[in-house]
């Protein structure tokens, strides 16, 4: 019995001794043209991913991130950027910009920034930074200059030569309701303009128009699809319909994905069409009886037409579908992370 | 979109730092052990002496017709444990969320039922945080513990708070209380200190006040740097890290009174005042090293009970509290542009219940029990809606009893109302819980017992899931936990041989938990619902063998190993279907050794734990290796006259293993602690 116990003993201190983490990465390292999908991850996991979507040969290549570098994204990736010959993935929990080529190998990082959403002009990359800031990023010496703007500052979008930067206000109930104009040539806010509560998303039409969305207060002030008229600096509802996130493809029409609940706070998705010719939603975009459960992230590919929906149930991997403009199911993959938080293309 | 996620997934943890310290409490049950005062039929007391000291106070658990485990003082400083919590994950069917560090967050579950299924009372009555419904294990000191239990289902004990028929499983808490044998005025003085700065001054003082009368008064204070080394992992490299913000400030101070008045019935008066600072250092951030939540707490409770005798057939007991928990919650991020964040809370309760049980004959007993309370949650948020709740449980039971066959049957009524200042209240709840239990001798003359017990429980959403700004939902019903119990027991000595006793346990059981209630996102922040249906199989075993080697020498083995499948059913679509929920080992066990001798004790203890999942779907990314976590712990005493003086050392995680409860929650590594502790 003794020696029954001594051998338990020493055998439970031999477990004790750390097991070595293999590495089971693999080596694939995706080709030169095709599609990143960008997964947030769960916040404070660390398990942000980044994914290589070939549509020709439908191969999915997961966390091409960590096989190239060793070193995994880190926590919340929000939004990334691809300009040039470089790509810049922005990761909110982390507080850290990671620099890479176009196959997801490490050139630099920038550490200092909380980021949000990029955008990019005249060869300068720029990023909201939720210290209230844009940054304007230097894309050969990574330098970076910055102008202060609004609380909770999320996304941004170049229309005319200037940046507008939507401030969600989020600290302060939503209670600051602006956009702010910034000169990328000055660093230096050159007006505001008065919106619906928390500002989130721009996009523009095709003759260069530039709409905003914005979620509200949650409270009394509903949702808003709002068009912004730059000579004036003046904001319009165009309509309430509540829509988290929205995409501009080709021929005018936007994506937006919406959400409405019952008194259980029920959720229902839908996804539509939004005719920037006409300013109204002109109906829904899936037109082949298919579906998707979750719909969380939409991007047109303004070069195929193609758009990706992530759906995601905020539990488990994420999936991806493909759709034709004409709201036609081509195909669906795995997005092998947490949240896909857009599709990102490599031309 | 992020923004709702980020939103989204910093309010669980606010929450919960808002609400987890919801510091409640207490009474010394007196009747609570003389109930358990049974006439020990599985042991043959002449026999084994060990026994006989502490057969007073507890039923063999064998006998029992629900699992129950105990840990008695002696156990308690065996282990040489400081914590609660490190005392009750020695116990088999428990789930410790440990946080890390001695200021981390400790919550308990049963066979993961979630820990709101929980109830954990300290004397006698529930402790209760309807802020969040977590009640931190943590911050209990061991030095003034007499006796742990910890029962899943329903247990045989029919004469308590109604408060504790409403849980899945009940960790329940007793004070030591003074023998007075040998001398009229008692005084301890303990010191410990450990690795990473920490220090735990103690004192105890007891006095008795004439016939049938005391008064103690005991305190502690608990400083811990917690600045303990640790290896990040990230990808294929690894770096050491030292942890952060992960200090502690506490005192606490405890006033007892206790009068036996004879015919008169027993007295017993409490108070209780709780003060702490402690830094949250949050899960690891890979690149990002900011840890700046603070969490102070400040908790006092007055308590009494009153219990007597009426005659031999009637049994009465009332008692009555008041409770007071504020919290401030303080984050300073540097991404906190326009200023810092402040959340205040105070929880109030005023708690009364009132008993009588009735033993028309030896072999059977009947027992009603009412308890009403009122709860209160204040806070400075914005829109805050100053919930408050008035809540009736009716708990009636039957029992009974003879030296082969146990059976009981309960029901629990539960009536709750709520107002709100702010806002619409959540709507009336009434519900009816009934539990049934039975436990059989086999045979005449050996001490196999087979137990079986079924329970229907639930648990009231807390003011976070109901009214928590934006996120809570005042529609969303009780969580329901359905649980059954089938088990073999055996204990006893065997004659002639070194074995002075032993016993063994074996137990399936089958929990369903429907409509749990989980944060699921919509459009654009998260909002509590009723979603998810858990189907929960496993079974547990424990064996405890005592060998006499000597007079004076002994030695004690005992283990336990759960099994345990619990399997999320919510949504045959989703890709997590049918899959381990999170941070739910399939397997898990303890083994505990102890060597007992004149010259110096010797205790080792092993704590292992299967892989888990820190997320719904079982994949690689979502894996937290198992460990095991091995403790030593050496002591003697000094004796000279009336006064003891006793020395005590431990060396935690001896493998020096490099560990996560909780992901990217890194436990300590080797560390070492030492005690000193005189009593006269």
């Amino acid at each position: 019995m003794k020696k029954a116990l001594l051998f338990i003993i020493l055998g439970s201190i031999l477990l004790s001794c750390e097991k070595e983490n293999g590495n089971g990465q693999g080596t694939d390292t995706p080709s030169e043209k095709g599609v990143y999908i960008l997964n947030s991850g769960n916040m404070n996991n660390n398990d942000a991913k980044l994914t290589f979507y070939n549509p020709e040969t439908e191969e999915v290549v997961p966390d091409v991130f960590t096989s190239a570098n060793g070193i995994m994204l880190g926590d919340t990736a929000n939004d990334m950027i691809i300009y040039g010959s470089k790509m810049y993935i922005g990761m909110t929990g982390s507080k850290i910009i990671f620099i890479t080529d176009l196959k997801g190998k490490k050139i630099s990082q920038i550490e200092g920034i909380t980021p949000r959403n990029f955008t990019s002009l005249d060869g300068k990359v720029y990023v909201t930074d939720y210290a209230g800031a844009l940054v304007q990023i230097d894309t050969t010496s990574f330098e970076t200059k910055s102008v202060k703007v609004g609380n909770k500052p999320e996304g941004l979008i170049v229309s005319d030569g200037k940046i507008y930067v939507a401030n969600s206000d989020s600290d302060n109930n939503y209670a600051t309701r602006q956009v702010s104009v910034v000169d990328p040539s000055t660093m230096s806010v050159t007006g505001t303009i008065e919106t619906q509560a928390n500002p989130q998303k721009f996009f523009t039409d095709e003759q260069g128009e530039l709409y905003l969305i914005s979620w509200g207060n949650y409270a009394d002030v509903p949702a808003a699809i709002e068009k912004i008229d730059r000579q004036n600096n003046t904001s319009k509802v165009l309509d309430n319909v509540a829509t988290t996130v929205a995409s501009a493809g080709r021929n005018n029409k936007v994506y937006m994905i919406h959400t409405s609940y019952d008194e259980n706070w029920n959720p229902s998705i839908r996804i539509f069409v939004f005719d920037a010719t006409t300013d109204t939603i002109t109906g829904d975009f899936i037109t082949d009886g298919t579906t998707v459960e979750n719909a969380y992230s939409i991007t047109a590919d303004t070069e195929t037409g193609r758009v990706y929906i992530g759906a995601s149930d905020y539990k488990t991997n994420g999936d991806v579908y493909i759709y034709s403009e004409d709201g036609k199911f081509i195909s669906k993959f795995d997005s092998e992370g947490l949240n896909p938080m857009g599709a990102y293309f490599v031309r | 979109m992020t923004a709702a996620i980020i939103i989204l997934a910093i309010l669980p943890e606010r929450l919960y730092a808002a609400g987890s310290h919801g510091h409640a409490v207490s009474f010394v049950s007196d009747t609570l052990s003389r109930e358990n005062i049974k006439a020990n039929d599985d042991i043959r007391t002449d026999s084994i002496r060990e026994l006989v000291v502490t057969a007073k106070n507890i039923t063999s658990p064998t006998r029992h017709s629900t699992p129950i485990q105990v840990l008695t003082r002696k156990d308690i400083e065996k282990l040489g444990v400081q914590g609660l919590s490190e005392a009750v994950r020695t116990l088999s069917g428990v789930n410790i969320r440990d946080y890390g560090g001695i200021g981390g967050i400790k919550t308990v579950s049963v066979r993961s039922m979630g820990s709101s299924h929980t109830a954990v009372s300290y004397d006698g009555i529930c402790l209760s945080n309807v802020q969040s419904g977590q009640i931190d294990i943590g911050r209990f000191n061991l030095d003034n513990i007499e006796q742990i239990d910890l029962s899943i289902g329903q247990t045989d004990n029919i004469f308590q708070s109604a408060r504790m028929f409403a849980s899945a499983g009940a960790l329940s808490i007793q004070t030591a209380k003074p023998d007075f044998s040998t001398s009229p005025v008692h005084v301890g003085i303990q010191m410990k200190a450990g690795s990473f700065g920490t220090y735990n001054p103690s004192a105890i003082y007891q006095q008795k006040l004439g016939k049938g009368w005391w008064l103690s008064m005991n305190g502690d204070y608990l400083y811990s740097k917690g600045d303990y080394p640790y290896i990040l992992r990230n990808g294929s490299e690894t770096s050491r890290k030292i942890r952060k913000n992960s200090d502690i400030s506490s005192g606490q101070i405890e006033l007892n009174l206790f009068g036996d008045m004879g015919k008169g019935g027993r007295l017993n008066m409490k108070a209780n005042y709780y003060d702490s600072e402690r830094g949250l250092p949050g899960s690891v951030i890979l690149y990002n090293d900011e840890a700046n939540e603070r969490l102070w707490d400040r908790a006092a409770f007055a308590q009494m009970q009153y219990e007597n005798s009426l005659t031999p057939k009637w049994d009465i007991r009332a008692q009555a509290k008041y409770n007071y928990a504020w919290t401030h919650y303080h984050n300073e991020g540097s991404s906190q542009a326009f200023g810092i964040q402040d959340d205040y809370y105070t929880q109030q309760e005023y708690y009364l219940s009132a008993g009588t049980l009735y033993k028309p004959f030896e072999f059977l007993r009947f027992s009603i029990v009412e308890d009403f309370f009122v709860n209160t949650l204040v806070s400075n948020i914005p829109e805050f809606a100053y919930p408050v709740r008035y809540s009736s449980l009716t708990a009636l039971s039957g029992q009974f009893e003879n030296s082969r066959l146990t059976a009981t049957a309960s029901v629990l009524a539960t009536y709750i109302t709520e107002d709100v200042r702010y806002g619409e209240a959540a709507p009336d709840r009434f519900r009816l819980s009934p539990a049934a239990s039975i436990s059989f001798k086999i045979t005449e003359d050996r001490n196999f017992r087979i137990r079986a017990s079924y329970k229907d429980g639930f648990r009231v959403p807390t003011f976070n899931d109901l009214y928590y700004a934006r996120v809570g939902n005042r529609n969303i019903k009780p969580e329901k936990a359905t649980q059954f119990n089938l088990g073999l027991t055996w204990s006893g000595s065997i004659p002639g041989g070194v074995i002075d006793y032993a016993s063994f346990s074996a137990d399936a059981y089958y929990n369903l938990v429907k409509d749990k209630i989980v944060a699921i996102p919509t459009m654009f922040i998260w909002k509590m619902m009723n979603m998810g249906k858990v189907d929960i199989y496993g079974t547990d075993i424990n064996a405890q063998i005592n060998f006499r080697l000597t007079d004076k020498m002994s030695m004690e083995l005992g283990g336990n190993y759960t099994y345990q499948k619990a399997i999320d059913l919510s949504d045959p679509e989703a890709k997590n279907y049918r899959h381990q929920i999170p941070y739910a080992p399939e397997h898990s066990g303890n083994i505990i050794f102890s060597f007992l001798n004149p010259y110096i004790d010797i205790t080792y203890m092993l704590n292992a734990i299967g892989d888990r999942y820190s997320m719904s779907q079982n994949i690689p990314s979502n894996l937290i290796e198992g460990y095991i976590d091995q403790n030593i712990s050496l002591s003697h005493t000094f004796t000279i006259k009336n006064t003891k003086l006793k020395l005590q050392a431990e060396c935690l995680n001896i493998g020096n293993v490099q560990y996560e409860v909780i992901k990217y929650y890194p436990m300590a590594g080797r560390s070492f602690r030492i005690t000193l502790k005189f009593t006269y």
